[in-house]
Formats: structure tokens, sequence, C-alpha cells
């Protein structure tokens, strides 16, 4: 079975087998025995080849966090049909909140024409005001909140229309 | 009013302020409440205090912010003071006065002092007054009409700020005269947004400035002491992250020049309570007054470490009417003491604030570690409060060790489910200006690129194997397949 670990935006397609001896994990083309003991309460053993380190370990669904030689990963864990369809969706042409909060001003609609770079409305969270700007040059197809407005991370805001150049 | 002691407290905050203020009330058998907000899950504070008595507000800050509220709960339940913390309603005139109507002690200064303070302009106006520093501005005030011609006489660059402002929110940094209007406008807008206030004033930025200020303290007997300087020049848009003392800037001679300034003008003032004087320090030796906050400060445990004093009893005993009984001499500083603040954020990303639940928390001891925590495991993070988590104090001999100190006390800090800076701060420790105590309010800035992590080595195939091992699908599926067919491979879907 295959998954796709992504740690820090880069994806790893990691399969693992079990072996006369214990377990293999196959990271790319690269390959290596491995082991994973519990100590108790979060506390963990993990070999991979001659390394060896204790490590602190939780998850929650997709999601698994690593905090190893004094710093914490996080990790998403998925079936590589998943990887697929999200990557289909395509975020490019909308802007998404970069983190959960509320919408200050928004400064386009619909039909607008936007330049890359442009403010499209102000959010504001944790006392922070953000500014999110056009992806790209385009027209505004949609703007999907208000002043106001609460939202969660990675809402889409606004949506532009494709760019007539973009293929695909 | 005065003269008689506290028996039951109310803290008017939340996170981490309100365990610390809690821990140190309830040693001394003094009764205590909380407010929260009923939208409020977990957190350690509520579990310290004999009641949690709820708030109503449209938005849980509303909540903290409702004068009329906090009076009500505190006075409905019997306190006979209210310790407001840090933020919020901490420097906030009408509460002081609300709560002296309802026969209740406020912790903290009076409220004229609150007032003047408040108002950075007539703060500014008093301070120079007395013939202490301040840096050359001008004020909107003064006559609207001419402002942005008068800001620009100071001199750029300039820094614009909101006169009713503080903690760096608002502020603005114009060094071309063309922006100069456009940095008004947002200034403006901010002040009116976090303080409704939008009135402004500029004054001359100092490059490469340092932040320094003095930790104060009056009683209401007419006694005024210092407890020395923190040096809290490493920060992030006006945002302090990391405070130290002794500031590694000050030579002997100026260390008394600054901090008797400070006291001079908390005397001046008639302060009572603790209080912080902050000062713009340049590169040639010339310190500016820039705000005088009438509180207790996120940072003061680095005070703390290196008196011996605890400022919260110190505050709790003034405000009871108790004379501090001793003299500015008997205040002594033993070694070197650093501050982290560890926030629910991500530097990867341009610092966003991050939310999640708390799945697993670990957090560092050892000796000359302290721990002001406002959390436990399994707490969500939301987005509705101000991201700071919690705070990492060190204590060491030397500037030196507490440096390493605080370094060990980071990487042993695990809190997982919730993206913090604490691998950020390492990095800020290990950075060499910071080793030599040479940098500026700018450092983190001007060394962005270093301090990014980008350029550190992951234990990859180790992180591969935790993420995959502990993947009860995959591990199952390995499982499942005998080892000889496993062998040969070739196992795909």
């Amino acid at each position: 079975m295959k998954k796709i670990l992504t740690l820090n935006g880069e994806q790893h397609a990691c399969t693992l087998t079990r072996t006369s001896t214990g377990l293999r994990l196959q990271a790319g083309e690269h390959s290596f025995d491995c082991a994973l003991d519990t100590l108790g309460d979060g506390r963990y053993r993990v070999r991979a080849g001659d390394a060896r380190r204790e490590a602190l370990i939780a998850q929650h669904g997709d999601q698994v966090w690593i905090h190893l030689d004094g710093r914490t990963h996080a990790i998403e864990r998925l079936n590589p049909l998943d990887v697929l369809a999200a990557s289909g969706r395509g975020g490019a042409n909308s802007a998404l909140s970069p983190m959960p909060g509320t919408i200050l001003t928004v400064q386009v609609k619909a039909g607008d024409t936007v330049k890359s770079g442009q403010v499209l409305l102000t959010m504001e969270s944790m006392k922070l005001e953000v500014t999110i700007t056009a992806p790209h040059d385009g027209e505004v197809a949609e703007v999907l909140c208000a002043p106001g407005q609460s939202v969660p991370v990675k809402a889409t805001l606004v949506r532009l229309a494709t760019q007539p150049e973009a293929t695909s | 009013m005065t003269g008689a002691p506290i028996r039951r407290l109310l803290v008017a905050n939340r996170g981490e302020i309100a365990a610390r203020i809690l821990r140190t009330a309830r040693a001394q058998g003094i009764e205590c409440a909380i407010v929260r907000h009923p939208s409020e899950e977990g957190g350690l504070a509520p579990q310290l205090a004999d009641a949690v008595l709820p708030i109503d507000g449209a938005t849980p800050v509303a909540a903290y912010l409702d004068v009329a509220e906090i009076v009500r709960v505190a006075r409905e339940w019997g306190a006979d003071a209210v310790h407001p913390g840090y933020g919020f309603l901490s420097e906030n005139a009408r509460l002081a006065r609300g709560l002296a109507e309802a026969g209740i002690r406020f912790v903290g200064p009076t409220p004229e002092v609150i007032e003047l303070m408040g108002d950075k302009i007539r703060a500014r106006n008093f301070v120079v007054a007395r013939g202490f520093p301040v840096a050359p501005s001008a004020i909107e005030a003064d006559d609207p009409d001419s402002f942005a011609q008068r800001a620009l006489a100071v001199g750029l660059p300039i820094l614009i700020k909101p006169a009713a402002g503080g903690g760096g929110k608002g502020m603005r940094i114009v060094r071309d005269a063309a922006v100069l209007d456009a940095e008004l406008a947002t200034a403006r807008r901010e002040g009116e947004r976090y303080f409704g206030d939008g009135r402004l004033f500029v004054e001359r930025y100092v490059e490469r400035p340092r932040h320094i200020e003095v930790q104060v303290f009056g009683d209401s007997h007419g006694n005024v002491v210092h407890f020395g300087e923190r040096e809290c020049s490493v920060q992030r848009r006006f945002q302090k992250i990391i405070e130290e003392t002794p500031s590694p800037a000050l030579t002997p001679e100026k260390r008394t020049e600054i901090c008797d300034a400070a006291a001079g003008i908390a005397r001046a003032a008639g302060y009572i309570g603790a209080g912080t004087v902050e000062f713009i320090y340049g590169a040639d030796g010339e310190f500016y007054f820039l705000e005088m906050n009438t509180r207790l400060q996120v940072e003061h445990p680095v005070t703390e470490m290196v008196t011996g004093f605890d400022l919260v009893a110190e505050q709790l005993r003034v405000c009871a009417g108790e004379a501090l009984g001793y003299a500015q001499s008997a205040i002594t500083t033993q070694g070197h003491s650093i501050e982290l603040r560890i926030c629910a954020e991500d530097p990867s990303q341009g610092f966003v604030p991050a939310t999640g639940t708390i799945h697993l928390l670990r957090e560092a001891s050892g000796p000359g570690v302290r721990v002001d925590s406002g959390i436990h495991q399994g707490q969500r993070v939301g987005s509705d409060f101000d991201p700071l988590l919690s705070k990492l104090i060190v204590h060491g001999r030397d500037r030196r060790e507490a440096i390493a100190r605080a370094r060990q006390a980071l990487r042993d800090t695990a809190l997982l489910g919730v993206t913090t800076n604490t691998a950020y701060l390492d990095r800020v420790l290990g950075h060499p200006q910071f080793a030599a105590g040479d940098y500026s309010t700018a450092f983190l800035d001007e060394q962005a690129e270093v301090l990014s992590g980008k350029d550190e080595v992951l234990s990859l195939d180790l992180l591969m194997t935790a993420a995959a091992l502990s993947d009860r699908q995959l591990v199952d599926a390995a499982a499942s397949v005998p080892a000889i067919y496993a062998a040969m491979g070739g196992w795909r879907n």
C-alpha cells in the first residue's frame, strides 16, 4: 500500500512492506528497514536504517505531528487517489483565506477587472490585519464573502475568471 | 478603602496571565474568580480559580472589553478587588472608576494616571514639562490642516502613531514623503478600529533603535522604586517576541541614568502599583521616552527571575494599601533572564495565526526554567484571541548560560497539533548577532532570510518512518501481506 506523505509542501510517495525481519519503507527511489516502538505517553523510539532517535508523535485523521531533534513537523498522509483528486480542484483562480478570521472590507465586485497583486479584500485574525491580493490578472467571477463575515482557513473568498491564455 | 487586605479577587483576563495571577493570589489564601465568555473551552486558568463567572458579549473579545459587564460580575460575586492583567481593560480608566464607584479596588494606578499615560500626546507633554527626554514630534490636534506638512518637517524617517495607541497597533514607518498621506489614512483607520480614536501624531524614527523599558513600582505612601530594565528589541511588526534583562546594550552608568529617569517620571505622576516606562535607545546612547504602560507587562517574569520579587504579590500588597517597605538599594539583581513568547502562528507562512487542537503537550523544565502557561493538552486553540499560548522564561548565572538554557528548553517544548514559533525562536537565539547582544528592533527584518530555517537539515528517513509506521492503515496493509509475497514486490493498485 502506498501513501503520499506531505512535509513542508513536498510530497513523498511511501510504500511500506513486510520483510522476513520486520518492515521496510520505500520513500521515492530509496528504501530502508524501519521500526517504531512505543514507549508510552506519546513517546516512541524510531529506527530508520542505522539511525535511531526518540520522538513524540500525535495524530488526528490524516495529519501526524512528530517532535524529533527539538523540532516539530506536521505531515499529511493521503492516499494517492485523494491527492490526485485534490490537485484537480485547482486553487489558482481563487483567493483563499490564509487563516480563520473576520472579513473587514471587500474592495472588488463581480465583473471587476483586477491586476495581479491588487488588493481584493482585508481580513482580521487575532488582531492582525491581512490583505488578500489577486493571484493573477483577470476578471472577478464571484465574491464569496462580505464584511463582518467569519471565515475558516482556506475558504474561497474571491473567484477569478480563468485566464483566457491559460491552458487546461 | 485602603488598609484592608484583599480577600476576594476577580481576575478580569484569560490565558497565561490569568493563570499567573491566580497562582500568586491563591498562595496568599485569597479567594479567586475568573471571567469567561460562554464560547470559550478549556484553558488552564479556569482550573485554578475558585469560581468561573460568565460574561456576556456579542464576541468573546467584546465581553472582555465590556466595562459595565466586568463591574456587574465583580459586584455580584462580591469581589473586593479586580486584577485586569494586561491587554483588554488593563489600561482603561473607566473600569478603574466604575469599580471605585462600586466600592471595589482596581489593581493598578489611579484613573487619572491611566488617562494621562493612555493619551500618548498628554503623556509626552507631561514628560517634556518635567525635563525628561522625548523624540522630536508633530501632533495632529495642534493644527490638523498643517499636520502632514509639520510631520515632514520633523525629518524623515518618521513614525506615525495613534494618540490612543499602544502595543504597536496602527504604527507606520514613513521613509518616503510620497506615501505619507496613504500611511496616515491607514494609521487613522487602525487607530479607530483598535482604540476607537483616530487622532495621530508622528515622531522622528530612530534608525536601528533599541527598545528598553524600566519596571517601576509605587505605593500609596509616595514611595517609588525601579526594578531595573528589560531589553525588548527583538520585535516583529512592533510586537515583542523575546525579552531579556539585563540589557546587553547598557553600561552601568547608562543603566543608572535610564532607570533613574523612569523612576523620576513615575514619581512625578504619583504612580501607584506596577508600571513600565518604555524608551527608545539610539546607537549613540541617547534615549527618548516612548510611553508608559500602566499595568503589568507580558515580560514581567524576567524581572522576577533576576530580582527574586513576585511582582503580582507586590501589586496586591500595594493595592491593599501597604507601603513597599524597602528602599531602592534593597533591590539587587542576579544573573541573566530571557523570556520567549510561544505563539500559535506559522513563521513559514508569514506568521499567520494558527489554530487547531493541542493533541500532545510537553512543557520544558529543568534548572532555571519557568513556564507561564495558559494551555493544557486537549485544548482547542481558536482565532478569537491573541496568539500567545505560553511564555518560556529562563535564568542563568550569565547571558551565555541563559541562552543555552533557553535553547534547550525550546527544543524540549513539544506542542503537537497547533503550529507554533518555537523553532523560529530557537533560530533567533542561535543567530550570532543575538549571541553577541548586537541587535536592534530591525534585527528580525534584516535577518529574515537567515531566520527562515530554509537551510535546516531534516532527518527525512526518520520522519517518514514515524509518519508511516504510526499510520494504522499502512501498517495493517503491510502486515496482511505475507512476507514471501511482499519480498517479490509488484503489489500495486
